[in-house]
């Protein structure tokens, strides 16, 4: 008995391994034997029904993306103009993060070394990383893939990507520079 | 005594095919999401169809492909022709 005490002192106070939880649980263990290996064991059978199930979730992984994907497409989206904050102020050959047209679609205006404005969605046309504004490139790169965007025109320079990043019309009123529409390009 | 090294298998092949649609299905998960990004809606929903037959075929492997040696017991599985010798 004094000998299952130390045990559960050794184990509780100091730091211990396997081997002391096991003499510690061991007379428990003749009463109600429990065999480690036998339940880390998978049968075939288990195995396949596990397929089965990764299967299942694979087809309703591909039919949910697509079906999101098809009804997003099919939504026509009326745009509210909204006005950048803080666009008048960027120095040229620099950007800005924004959100348009909800808080949810991240965007980024670019104001380009000879002081034109251009907003394109910022999420990466290939697999949605964000992508940024290379001043020294003067173009909008992706970090995940190595693709690049035209920062004029937001068309794909090289890279993974397979279409132009979304193209985000921007009017100047009275000094501001707002967002008026966004679209996907083809 | 007799070998069980037929059923055996069709029990690997079982698996063999099982792991290879998978696989399959996983490239056609990644297609989708590819076309989807890229706006080509129109081959969506081949691609889907595509991952639906995987599955159904998945479910018949599943359900229905067993050694036609075999019967089913209470006890699991048991060769008919063993039974005659008990």
């Amino acid at each position: 008995m004094s000998n299952l005490s130390e045990t559960i002192k050794r184990v509780v106070d100091d730091r211990s391994d396997e081997t002391d939880v096991r003499i510690a649980t061991a007379p428990y263990q003749a009463d109600f034997p429990y065999e480690r290996d036998e339940e880390a064991h998978v049968t075939r059978r288990e195995f396949c029904n596990f397929l089965g199930l990764t299967s299942a979730a694979l087809f309703v992984g591909a039919a949910g993306f697509a079906a999101k994907a098809a009804i997003d497409a099919r939504e026509s989206e009326s745009f509210a103009a909204a006005p950048i904050e803080g666009a008048e102020t960027l120095a040229p050959n620099a950007s800005l993060n924004f959100h348009y047209p909800t808080e949810r679609d991240s965007a980024i205006l670019i104001r380009t070394a000879d002081g034109t404005y251009h907003a394109y969605g910022q999420k990466c046309t290939h697999l949605s990383c964000p992508v940024y504004y290379s001043r020294d490139h003067q173009r909008l790169e992706c970090p995940c893939h190595e693709g690049a965007f035209d920062a004029n025109t937001g068309n794909v320079l090289y890279g993974p990507p397979p279409r132009p990043l979304d193209a985000i019309a921007i009017e100047e009123r009275e000094g501001q520079v707002w967002a008026i529409s966004r679209k996907a390009v083809s | 005594m007799r070998t069980r090294t037929g059923s055996a298998a069709v029990f690997q092949a079982r698996l063999i095919m099982l792991i290879m649609i998978n696989v399959a299905q996983l490239w056609i998960l990644a297609a989708t999401v590819d076309a989807a990004l890229a706006g080509h809606f129109s081959v969506l929903l081949p691609l889907v169809i595509a991952s639906g037959i995987c599955f159904l075929i998945t479910l018949s492997i599943l359900r229905w492909w067993k050694p036609t040696s075999r019967t089913k017991t209470s006890s699991g599985y048991v060769r008919a022709s063993d039974e005659k010798h008990r």
